[in-house]
């Protein structure tokens, strides 16, 4: 049972507001006879602390019966009712996380592996949103717009801390450690592997760079493609939702 | 950066400084994250060159000290979760399955097939 007792505790009007949409269900939940599924006895302190809990159940959260249980309630209180809004979280915390990430990147280091990155960064989001939004919608049965939404809310693009660690991960064990040479060219394939570029030659080598030459080519376009049809696939979701979905 | 005269909780001072002002500029533009990361990643290859190695060395031991701010970030963010937490039932964790499993159906698809063309 939690402890935590809210009864006095003051609150601005949006947020009991929201807190109250939330516990919608908890709410309905209690206007049953027995709430939360009790025995006798619970039911009957229950009834007996009722006048003291109404406006608990309003907020969701149970109130503790014995004045022993709630004697932390004004130390716990701030913590557990943040005196926070998302906003400021988004103001005060959201630079700091993401500048120290990119702080601590080092740019030379992952220059090289550019194509990828951006591809993983761009396409890969679109990719995703894209999935969870028609699956969601399917599964949920909630209006395509709103899934789509909330996948374009949930994605978390993919930021490794260095491509480093990417790159020894796809390097089979036990491979020769020239690979390394470089700290920018771990991935196979790189200079490290062939040596310089001069020195490419044999079949596979010239392949694998035409690979890389034709995949190098195709990226602008592709990240154009890219940005344009999320923009549009972004105006089209908020038109939608504006005109159907809020009418 | 000459102007600071290679003190180094200057130059600290203005690093933590700088993520603020990057993003309240940019909020003008409406390109909030995106503005600080680059702000970040020009920063950070700014700083590697321009300082002194043990005033980079102090200043990447602060912000590795500045995580512990981030996690006051993802503590007080857990705590406000458990109030969302009051209208979840089973269903929820079967959308939850179904999207997780989309993401990672759609990563795997632009990794092996976009990247390994």
């Amino acid at each position: 049972m939690p402890i935590i007792s809210p009864a006095s505790v003051k609150k601005p009007a949006f947020d009991n507001r929201c807190e109250h949409h939330l516990s919608y269900r908890r709410l309905s939940g209690s206007r049953q006879r027995d709430p939360a599924g009790r025995g006798a006895v619970a039911s009957a302190v229950h009834r007996a602390a009722r006048g003291r809990r109404r406006c608990d159940r309003r907020r969701g959260v149970v109130s503790a019966v014995h004045p022993l249980t709630s004697a932390f309630d004004d130390i716990v209180r701030p913590v557990v009712n943040l005196p926070f809004n998302a906003s400021i979280f988004l103001v005060v915390f959201l630079p700091l996380l993401l500048f120290h990430a990119a702080l601590t990147l080092d740019v030379r280091e992952i220059a090289p592996d550019w194509a990828p990155i951006l591809t993983l960064a761009i396409v890969a989001v679109f990719a995703a949103a894209a999935a969870i939004g028609f699956s969601v919608s399917y599964a949920a049965g909630i209006p395509l717009t709103v899934a789509l939404l909330l996948a374009r809310s949930s994605r978390r693009p993919i930021r490794r801390r260095s491509w480093r660690s990417f790159a020894s991960w796809a390097r089979p064990p036990g491979s020769p450690d020239c690979w390394r040479a470089k700290a920018s060219s771990t991935m196979p394939g790189n200079r490290a592997l062939f040596g310089s570029r001069r020195h490419a030659h044999g079949r596979r080598a010239s392949r694998l760079w035409g690979r890389r030459r034709a995949l190098r080519r195709s990226l602008p376009r592709r990240v154009v493609l890219g940005v344009a049809g999320g923009r549009s696939l972004a105006r089209s979701c908020r038109f939608s939702v504006d005109r159907v979905w809020l009418r | 950066m000459p102007i600071l005269g290679g003190s180094r909780l200057a130059e600290v001072t203005l690093s933590v400084a700088l993520p603020y002002i990057v993003y309240l500029l940019a909020s003008w533009l409406r390109c909030r994250g995106r503005a600080v990361v680059s702000a970040g990643l020009t920063a950070g290859a700014i700083g590697r060159v321009r300082l002194a190695p043990d005033n980079w060395r102090y200043l990447e031991r602060v912000w590795g000290n500045r995580l512990l701010g981030e996690l006051l970030d993802f503590v007080s963010a857990s705590t406000l979760v458990p109030r969302l937490l009051t209208g979840v039932s089973w269903e929820h964790l079967w959308f939850l399955l179904v999207a997780i499993a989309a993401a990672l159906a759609s990563r795997a698809a632009v990794l092996f097939g976009c990247c390994r063309r």
